[in-house]
């Protein structure tokens, strides 16, 4: 529960937030939804982002991508879940590895179902989603993802490259397996 | 740059991670590679994919009432001190919202209106972008030239290149466009022309329909689809293929007037390239541009009508120029991507200058063009639009 939230009695600042900060919420849970998989869970999470973004909005810089901002809130809360055991998620190791089984890279089919990218995005290991969906589905760019995700932006260009290939690839196969344990 | 290169480019120049100096080389390159541009095309059609499986997942949708109850939780966690200095007693956690005074009462009805007035996701966007980038000049990312965003994005960007006119007429009155570029707005990109009408800025987007929407062609009726508590409104007209919006603060009817002159033609154009009105310039009235077509299908503009007409707007390939009076003279900017054919004769030499009598006329970018009586100049291998511009001294006169 949020603790000392500070007093904004300013109209200014609730305006600000109220225009920047509250349109996101529908994209926001989105995002929750597909990695907590749990509308409930979702919810929360979107929720609890939310105020906490209305406790730091004093730092959050105008002008900047404020849904990469409250994007990087949510998923240090995604993360923290995680960590309590809310949810086991074991981050494949072998990602290197598994690179070299996707030597060729087909073309990609002309039609293309909302069912069939979903359930191919699914296949991808933990890593390949989180970057695909950040970069490709919200559009960050590859700084604000990695800021996100609090990893070095090499890496978010490496796991994009890796994460698309294999998406691909998992449209064309059907049912490659690839994803890690959850 | 080679085809490797561009596969390895590709992902980065379709997410706008690239100089535009790069994503001038890969378009060279694409131009002249089918299997690049294939490849390219491919791609876009899987982030395209991807973005909308998110947008309209079943199982990704929020309740309708997420935004409103999200706002009364951070109602709740608000304090705000009321006009005797006295705090308001803290709430329980998760408990119901207790407003202790009529500011709060206030901002929960503002908050509560601003998340049932905004429930489209295109008129959020839409707005969000007029009041970011035309009001604040605030984007994220630095806005594109139209005719690079027509080439990487969507070629109906093109048509913002030139319509509206730099200086438009309405019944309502003049307005004038400020600037012309492709931006960016909560992932969504829009064609986005600023324009200063009745003293306010006012922006014309256009941007694709969302793959769900209407199967309907685009209809010349706007409807508002956005309105916030701080006074701008989104007026839209839906395709098949885009989405033409009008944003501004204007009172509404007055918006409403403007988007039926400005944004109706551009809907028709961009979403089956059917005829329209060209808009006329400020001082002049164009007649007989009624969108009459020949047999063949193509538009057919008369010229001239017994009175001095000015004409502007973007000319596609196939236009029929017809002249039903004596000597009517057109004046027309070119480019070396189009030319101009007459009785099966091309007109222009091959940097797009017009000739008569295969005598070049000297001047590169302004033409004269005499012609006969119930003659027609066909526009044809039109890459790219352009415009006649406002030369009253050099356009039709009586026959």
């Amino acid at each position: 529960m949020l603790k000392d939230v500070p007093p904004l009695d300013d109209q200014g600042a609730w305006a600000a937030f109220e225009g920047e900060a509250l349109p996101h919420v529908d994209r926001l849970f989105r995002v929750a939804m597909w990695f907590e998989r749990n509308r409930a869970d979702a919810e929360d999470v979107v929720q609890e982002t939310m105020l906490q973004a209305l406790r730091s909005f004093h730092r959050y810089r105008p002008g900047t991508n404020c849904r990469a901002w409250l994007v990087t809130i949510l998923q240090r809360i995604v993360s923290g879940r995680r960590r309590k055991g809310r949810r086991s998620i074991v981050v494949s190791d072998h990602e290197d590895a598994l690179a070299d089984l996707v030597p060729f890279v087909p073309p990609i089919p002309q039609e293309l179902t909302d069912e069939q990218v979903l359930e191919s995005l699914r296949r991808l290991p933990l890593t390949n989603q989180e970057v695909i969906v950040l970069c490709d589905v919200e559009e960050f760019t590859y700084q604000e993802a990695a800021d996100a995700l609090g990893i070095p932006i090499g890496t978010v260009m490496s796991r994009l490259h890796r994460g698309r290939a294999r998406l691909r690839a998992a449209l064309v196969e059907g049912n490659v397996a690839l994803v890690g344990e959850r | 740059m080679t085809c490797r290169d561009i596969r390895e480019l590709a992902d980065s120049y379709l997410s706008d991670q690239l100089s535009i100096e790069t994503n001038h080389e890969i378009l060279r390159h694409a131009d002249g590679c089918l299997s690049c541009r294939n490849e390219l095309e491919g791609r876009r059609r899987l982030r395209r994919a991807l973005q909308s499986a998110f947008m309209h997942a079943p199982e990704l949708r929020p309740s309708p009432d997420l935004a409103r109850r999200v706002g009364e939780r951070l109602t709740a966690a608000v304090r705000l001190r009321n006009t005797d200095g006295v705090r308001p007693r803290r709430p329980a956690a998760r408990a119901a919202v207790v407003l202790a005074t009529a500011a709060s009462a206030v901002l929960l009805l503002r908050l509560m209106a601003f998340g049932t007035s905004i429930a489209d996701p295109l008129a959020r966007d839409a707005i969000g972008d007029h009041r970011n980038c035309a009001l604040r000049f605030r984007l994220v990312r630095t806005p594109v030239p139209l005719e690079d965003a027509a080439r990487q994005f969507d070629s109906a960007y093109r048509l913002l290149r030139a319509y509206p006119p730099d200086e438009f007429s309405t019944p309502d009155g003049d307005g004038r466009v400020i600037d012309r570029h492709s931006c960016t707005y909560g992932g969504r990109r829009f064609g986005h022309v600023v324009m200063r009408y009745h003293g306010r800025l006012v922006s014309l987007l256009i941007t694709a329909s969302d793959p769900a929407g209407t199967t309907e062609a685009a209809e010349g009726t706007p409807r508002v689809i956005g309105r916030t508590p701080f006074g701008l409104t989104a007026l839209a007209i839906n395709g098949v293929h885009h989405a033409v919006m009008l944003v501004g603060d204007l009172p509404p009817p007055d918006l409403a007037r403007l988007s039926a002159v400005v944004s109706a033609p551009l809907a028709q154009q961009a979403d089956r390239g059917t005829p329209s009105p060209i808009l006329s310039s400020a001082g002049g009235q164009y007649g007989g541009h009624e969108g009459i077509r020949d047999i063949r299908g193509n538009r057919v503009i008369g010229i001239a009508d017994g009175r001095a007409a000015q004409l502007n707007g973007p000319l596609i390939v196939g236009d029929v120029l017809a002249a039903v009076r004596t000597h009517a003279q057109v004046t027309f900017e070119g480019g070396p991507d189009f030319c101009v054919e007459f009785a099966g004769e091309i007109l222009t030499d091959e940097r797009g200058q017009l000739t008569t009598g295969h005598q070049p006329i000297p001047e590169p970018r302004d033409h004269a063009v005499v012609v006969e009586q119930a003659s027609t100049l066909r526009c044809c291998s039109l890459a790219q639009g352009y415009r006649l511009p406002e030369r009253p001294g050099c356009l039709a006169e009586q026959g």
